[in-house]
């Protein structure tokens, strides 16, 4: 068979074979187009005429919602009781918050029934306005709440992010309580076909937290995280409490889930970095590839990165952005960008990268100087602390200091999945 | 209707600025340049996928997630006249994020080989007689440099660029491959 011939029969066959996956890529590209790239996330919370459309499943799970919203108000709770039992609560000794956007304080008693449940701010007294939760126990209420949350549109796609915070009489309880409290929530978003992003922490309300908290206009539990941010994150500290304060609990979570992780932190790096990914916002990994992209760099060519979500002052306003560190081959200080965590779009790109082109125009890939020494020298300047609060973790710019894994290896990911190497063939 | 022809040196130059006015549209929201963009070039990014991954399943993940991840960003692409090069770069890294979540433990610089007869797991699903072979015969590297030259019209030293390997490696791989496919077909005609 000559060449041309067989050419053809080569393009014919995976001609051929190639299926038919338009309507599935058009469903998926206008689901991306449905994604706030300009809406600000709060406004779909906070209006309801702007809510996304449920799908079908969500709207069957807000049905049963519903139902059984109706159930617990119309019928009464009583019925929960077996009959001939007396459903006696005894004091409240736990204490579990639940922040979306509503804020809803559920004080239980020894055996896990809701003695009390509060609703802390506005939006709270509209998910709990036709609950009757009292004596109920701890799952049947956490799934009229859920539901109520997404019967009024306050956990969407876009808005997946739970703030759990749990107060119990010791640490053996409180882990179980958070354990069981994820589970039963992560069992409700997976019946939506939606993914669930959970902070769950212990906390120890102390009088002088609730006051801070009434200071703040916050809740307890969203205090108590920011404390704990300031205080864990070396990039922040009392000054960004206030923002902190301000942001909604998926703006924390965004910055809190993405953080590098100190020693003791265990090997929270040690996987996918989508994994439960913070709705509204692109993922990390999807920033990684849009940025890639965008300066025209296979991936072949990055030898470690880092990407964790900070936000920024511009002109007044609150912006959350990817903060990027490349490590490309042959160099040893990384190049560092900025991704908008909305739309995906580098806002910042560093100036050293040679032939760095955000629209790929001249098609080469981007190749930094074989001559490590050269590149550190050029590029001093442009690295450390980048001043607006970032989570920027930047390695020593000392020659002597050696590479940056070696300083604090759980802060550096290898893109090709393998866990740090302190002896790579990097030099 | 979907290419069946190797594509000639005008016809490459022709798609290659009709995918960029695709693009151009995507990147102005028009979602509905997808449908067009897909018939032009969706070949060329399933069978590179399926190239690399001998697995049709994969395959079609791979191709789907590629143009979803093009229409993204769609907005970042400048006409350039190469937007092949650009596009099968986004698509080698979701390769590789692929290899990833598959295999923990890969290569540093490189991923996986499958397996020279890798493609028998494939056989069960994959319809083209011809195309088995090729998945059973060619190792991944020539498939890829297969793919990419005959069904996507790349030139060698484009291939040795986008896949930064030297050229004379290219056209050695892609000779070889070449000569076993041919003396195949010939073996099974006789």
């Amino acid at each position: 068979m000559k060449k041309r011939s067989l050419k053809n029969k080569i393009t014919a066959a995976f001609a051929s074979e190639t299926p038919s996956l338009q309507s599935k890529i058009l469903a998926s590209c206008e689901k991306e187009a449905q994604l706030p790239a300009s809406v600000p996330a709060e406004k779909v919370i906070q209006s309801p005429a702007s809510r996304p459309q449920f799908n079908m499943m969500l709207k069957r799970v807000a049905a049963c919602a519903v139902c059984l919203m109706l159930f617990l108000s119309g019928l009464g709770v009583g019925l929960f009781v077996p009959r001939g039992e007396v459903a006696t609560l005894g004091d409240a000794e736990t204490f579990v918050y639940l922040d979306v956007n509503p804020s809803i304080e559920l004080q239980m008693d020894n055996q896990n029934r809701v003695v009390k449940c509060l609703a802390k701010n506005e939006d709270a007294e509209a998910i709990l306005a036709s609950l009757k939760l009292e004596s109920v126990d701890m799952d049947t209420a956490l799934s009229a709440i859920v539901g109520s949350m997404y019967v009024n549109g306050y956990l969407t796609e876009d808005s997946n992010s739970i703030l759990i915070s749990v107060d119990a009489k010791n640490d053996e309880k409180t882990n179980t309580l958070l354990s069981d409290i994820t589970g039963k929530i992560n069992t409700v978003f997976q019946n939506t076909g939606m993914e669930c992003s959970i902070i769950a922490q212990s906390v120890k309300v102390s009088e002088e937290l609730k006051q801070r908290a009434e200071d703040n206009g916050v809740s307890v539990g969203k205090m108590y995280l920011v404390d704990k941010m300031v205080e864990d994150m070396d990039d922040y500290d009392e000054e960004d409490a206030p923002d902190f304060a301000d942001m909604s609990i998926k703006e924390l979570n965004l910055i809190y889930s993405t953080r590098p992780k100190k020693e003791d932190e265990g090997d929270a790096f040690d996987k996918d970095v989508s994994s439960g990914s913070v709705g509204g916002f692109v993922k990390q990994d999807e920033a990684l590839d849009l940025l890639l992209a965008a300066i025209n760099v296979s991936e072949d060519d990055v030898r470690w990165y880092l990407v964790r979500a900070a936000y920024q002052r511009e002109n007044g306003e609150r912006k959350m952005v990817y903060k990027v560190s490349l490590w490309l081959k042959d160099t040893i200080l990384p190049y560092e960008f900025e991704v908008d965590c909305k739309t995906g779009e580098v806002v910042k790109a560093d100036s050293n990268l040679p032939n760095f082109n955000p629209s790929g125009e001249n098609g080469e890939g981007s190749q930094p100087s074989q001559n490590p020494e050269e590149d550190e020298n050029d590029r001093q300047h442009g690295q450390g602390s980048d001043g607006n609060g970032g989570t920027q973790s930047s390695p020593s710019h000392d020659n002597n200091e050696g590479f940056p894994w070696e300083d604090d290896d759980e802060h550096w990911q290898d893109p090709n999945g393998e866990g740090h190497h302190g002896d790579s063939d990097f030099n | 209707m979907l290419t069946v022809c190797a594509l000639t040196e005008e016809a490459v130059i022709s798609r290659d600025a009709k995918t960029e006015k695709l693009i151009a549209k995507m990147s102005c929201g028009e979602v509905s340049a997808m449908g067009p963009l897909y018939e032009l070039i969706g070949t060329d990014i399933y069978a590179y996928a399926l190239s690399k991954t001998a697995s049709k399943e994969d395959a079609e993940d791979i191709t789907q997630d590629t143009f979803v991840q093009i229409w993204k960003s769609a907005k970042q692409y400048k006409p350039q006249g190469k937007p092949l090069a650009w596009i099968f770069t986004i698509e080698m890294n979701l390769i590789r994020r692929q290899y990833r979540k598959k295999q923990r433990f890969v290569s540093l610089d490189k991923t996986p080989e499958i397996e020279s007869d890798g493609g028998a797991f494939a056989e069960n699903i994959i319809n083209s007689e011809f195309l088995r072979q090729i998945l059973r015969l060619l190792t991944e590297e020539e498939r890829e440099i297969i793919t990419l030259h005959i069904v996507s019209g790349l030139k060698h030293r484009e291939i040795a660029k986008l896949l930064d390997k030297p050229l004379s490696t290219v056209l050695s791989k892609y000779n070889r491959a070449m000569k076993r496919l041919q003396a195949q077909i010939k073996e099974k005609e006789e």
